[in-house]
């Protein structure tokens, strides 16, 4: 029974130290989230419940006191981290590795002191072909929830609103006299946008023009001196579309 | 499988011997594999729905309720064709409905929050991404930032693996809801209840009004839930303990989990001391052996009230003057300043018809809905007179508390019929009862319903019983669908309809949220329809303003909107055009609008383009559909900066 609990918590420690490590030496974000998932929400759990009876407790109601316990634990952590230091990342790296290590510490003492557990039963052969049954099953439920998770991601984001956002912002203004303002755009047209600005100053039908191209996301902006006692008008176009977009700001009167 | 054979002591019925019954046993579980093959092709049937609606294809909103009723009903034919269940099967099937309605709630938004109280908190996880500390002021939610459970675990959570907040926040969601229905199997085995009575407790708390939408959001109550109920468990546990080491244990771990829900959510932990206080009280009085150790119970008891009232007193102090809205709510006091100008008889006939066409609910699923209601409501009291004929094996002193809740539940009937607002308010308390109530529910159909499923070798009599009984079982799972929140016109994610909660949040009008936040900041007073208005709230922090209805509800700029904009100091209009285009799909466009219910055609355009034609009214932002005018250049509200 040591021996069992011995190996638990190495495979438990090994973990931590591997996620650890990884999480510190690589700024991969897939390779992060892969190993940030477990380290935050598994393994303090892990640790705290390592001593808990396998046999009066089913996978299932373990599974959900880790997760349970590893939020709870998270919550505590960040409280506490709030008081002390911060809650930047080197911090929650530094608590929620030492807060696995130091419940492993622990519950081996609890382990090492108990004797009455037994060690896990052999699963007998119609158990073991019923746990490959349930393990494809299951296999097959996530792969099913993967799909259909997929089909939304793919036609959400095939139907998203394509736009843009285009904008005339006073950003100087002394009392209400304007001195300054943005003109702006960004893009959320989903791919990479070629626009056409024209500014208007007063009567004047000869526009100053503008033509750039934006990534999705990507924003474009310029200051325009303003007067306030002459109109500003300005309109978008996307290339390749008819629409226009007008922004304006009036002369005070 | 090797737990199969772990039969439960504590399990009251019949089951005990039938789990011993190995064969058996083994066609639960392969009963369990179709269970969870099922359910999780509900899920798919339901993704495919939401990309019909996506598509604008027709035949989405049957498919949705196809899939939705096959996640629902499935776990009901595993109760139906097993009289007992093994605990693994329970725990597992009570997971698996937590999973699969996880998932069809993250089909229907997988890119971006669909609610506006996700932004909210996504607000205050943001500030303290930025600042590495916690208890900022949060502009569109004071009490987000001082319950920071959520924020803490997903702000760590990001920090650690640079997924954004969606996706982090997302993953605590999923979680929480999953360990909610977990924890509620778990619970009702507390309870002494069977395995197959507990799925029962867990399948009636699903069917609560808020439980698959609301408790899947990245909201603060979705994460204390789940430690509402562990608390439970673990007090539950050391009530029935026997050994005094574990008592004291349990006691510590009772203290820890009511103060990780303290922190989280305010109305969770008022009904979690609640709870606490019925069941520690129940121990006192109906428990002889624990009025000899009154001491353990005070040592429980009053760590979990300071850590309240210090909480509540010292840290979220915004908390009591945030939930005075919920009496507002009930008599329908709407924070109404300004009288709002009835539109003229010009401008209604623009809009009045024939018909008014507000999305309603078909009639024979609303029906459906009631009549799953009332079942439920009918069950009740057949739960709570078996548990107390049954008191030996139901003691008295753990189940005052769940039938304090089951008399609660009634409670909230009055109030949702008498009670102007009382819908919402109804329908999350509901859930919540629905906790411990739902014990007894179980208890109910169990005994008074369910009883004789799966004993085929009877007369007709029994047969009869046997499928009227799964009929109305079926009624109020597959009644919780329509029923439940949001309502039937939001059921599909698009396309956009105006007032249709959900379906009204776009990646424009959020967007538009962000530019908003940016540019004019949470001190601009916007007026807008109601929707944009929780969703400019909730991105930006901007005070809702309830009293705008009639600055759009004219056709030309008029003295009347000329005073709305002085008295209530509006300094921008957000005209979104999809009013002129749409009618709104629950029936109204503005707070207290004076046209509720009677929309039959769309705005006018002139309603939205007269602020164009107003001098010194500038056009700030123009994204082809949403503009946003700025007034503060207009003599109108000049006049407001003179005063």
């Amino acid at each position: 029974v040591r021996r069992v609990y011995l190996r638990h918590a190495a495979i438990l420690a090994s973990c931590t130290a591997i996620s650890a490590v990884v999480i510190e030496l690589f700024s991969n974000r897939l390779i992060d989230a892969v190993t940030a998932i477990p380290l935050a929400l598994l393994l303090p759990g892990a640790a705290a419940l390592l001593s808990l009876d396998g046999d009066r407790v089913s996978i299932g109601e373990r599974l959900l006191w880790t997760f349970l316990a590893s939020i709870g634990i998270s919550v505590l952590g960040g409280l506490g981290l709030n008081l002390v230091t911060g809650l930047t990342r080197d911090h929650w790296l530094l608590f929620e590795s030492g807060v696995v290590l130091v419940l492993l510490c622990v519950n081996l003492g609890i382990g090492w002191r108990s004797s009455d557990s037994t060690p896990p039963s052999v699963p007998r052969r119609n158990e073991k072909s019923g746990q490959r049954r349930l393990f494809v099953s299951a296999s097959v439920a996530i792969l099913l929830l993967a799909v259909a998770l997929s089909i939304s991601y793919v036609s959400a984001n095939h139907s998203q609103e394509r736009f843009a956002q285009f904008w005339l912002n006073p950003t100087v203004a002394q009392g209400l006299q304007l001195t300054s303002a943005q003109l702006g755009v960004q893009n959320f047209e989903g791919r990479t946008t070629h626009f056409a600005v024209s500014i208007y100053k007063g009567d004047s039908n000869a526009p100053m023009r503008r033509t750039f191209t934006l990534r999705d996301g990507g924003t474009w902006s310029m200051q325009i001196k303003g007067d306030a006692k002459i109109n500003l008008r300005a309109t978008l176009r996307v290339a390749g579309g008819d629409s226009l977009q007008t922004v304006r700001l009036d002369a005070l009167r | 499988v090797r737990n199969l054979a772990v039969g439960s002591q504590n399990d009251l019925e019949e089951s005990s011997a039938f789990e011993k019954n190995e064969s058996l046993l083994v066609r639960t579980a392969n009963l369990f594999e179709f269970t969870l093959l099922f359910m999780a092709i509900g899920v798919v049937i339901v993704s495919i729905a939401y990309a019909l609606s996506r598509a604008n294809k027709p035949g989405g909103i049957e498919l949705y309720f196809a899939g939705e009723f096959i996640i629902a009903l499935t776990p009901l034919i595993l109760l139906h064709r097993n009289r007992a269940i093994s605990d693994v099967v329970g725990i597992w099937t009570s997971i698996t409905i937590g999973i699969t309605s996880f998932v069809a709630v993250a089909c229907y938004s997988p890119l971006s929050f669909a609610f506006v109280d996700e932004y909210q908190h996504s607000l205050t996880a943001n500030s303290i991404l930025a600042t590495d500390h916690l208890f900022h002021v949060n502009p569109a939610l004071a009490v987000s930032g001082q319950f920071p459970g959520l924020e803490i675990v997903t702000t760590g959570l990001s920090s650690l693996s640079g997924l954004s907040v969606f996706a982090a926040g997302t993953i605590i969601a999923g979680i929480s809801h999953i360990l909610m229905t977990g924890f509620v199997f778990v619970l009702a085995r507390q309870f002494n209840l069977s395995s197959r009575t507990a799925v029962l407790a867990v399948v009636v708390f699903s069917t609560g009004y808020t439980y698959q939408a609301f408790l899947s959001y990245f909201a603060y109550e979705t994460f204390a839930v789940p430690f509402l109920i562990a608390t439970l468990i673990i007090l539950v546990k050391m009530l029935k303990s026997q050994e005094l080491t574990a008592t004291k244990i349990l006691g510590c771990l009772t203290i820890v989990l009511a103060f990780i829900t303290i922190v989280s959510h305010h109305v969770t932990s008022y009904l979690l001391i609640v709870l606490v206080v019925i069941l520690i009280g129940s121990a006192f009085f109906f428990a002889p052996r624990w009025r000899h150790r009154t001491s353990l119970i005070v040592l429980v008891l009053l760590p979990v009230l300071a850590l309240i009232l210090t909480w509540n007193l010292a840290v979220a102090t915004d908390t009591l003057r945030y939930l005075s809205q919920i009496k507002s709510q009930l008599f329908g006091l709407g924070p109404q300043a300004i009288a709002i100008e009835n539109p003229t008889k010009n401008f209604a006939l623009n809009v009045l018809g024939t018909h008014a066409n507000v999305i309603n609910t078909p009639t024979p699923l609303k029906w459906l809905g009631e009549l799953g209601v009332a079942v439920v409501v009918l069950v009740i009291p057949i739960g709570a007179w078996t548990v107390w004929r049954r008191r030996r094996s139901y003691p008295l002193y753990l189940w005052l508390m769940p039938l304090c809740a089951a008399i609660a539940y009634y409670a909230l009937l009055p109030i949702f019929v008498f009670s102007p607002g009382g819908t919402g308010l109804v329908g999350r308390a509901q859930v919540l009862l629905l906790i411990p109530a739902g014990l007894v529910a179980a208890v109910g159909m169990s005994h008074g319903l369910m009883a004789p499923f799966g004993r085929h070798t009877g007369g007709v009599a029994l047969h009869l019983r046997t499928y009227i009984s799964l009929v109305l079982v079926s009624i109020v799972v597959i009644g919780a669908v329509p029923a439940s929140y949001p309502g039937y016109a939001s059921k599909l994610p698009t396309p956009y309809n105006v007032d249709a909660i959900t379906r009204s949040v776009d990646r424009r009008t959020v967007a538009a949220g962000f530019w908003v936040s940016r540019f004019l900041g949470p001190k601009a007073r916007i007026a807008a329809d109601s929707t944009d208005d929780t969703i400019l709230e909730a991105t930006a922090g901007i005070p809702v303003i309830e009293y705008s209805a009639n600055l759009f509800e004219t056709t030309r700029f008029t003295d009347g909107n000329a005073q709305l904009v002085q008295e209530g100091k509006i300094s921008y209009v957000f005209a979104n055009s999809r009013l002129t285009h749409e009618i709104p799909a629950n029936g109204s466009d503005f707070y207290h609008d004076p046209l509720t219910g009677l929309y039959a055609h769309p705005l006018p355009a002139s309603s939205l383009q007269k602020f164009d034609r107003i001098a010194g009214v500038n056009r700030v932002f123009d994204d082809g559909t949403i503009v946003i005018y700025s007034l503060q250049g207009s003599r109108y509200y000049r006049t407001v900066g003179a005063k």
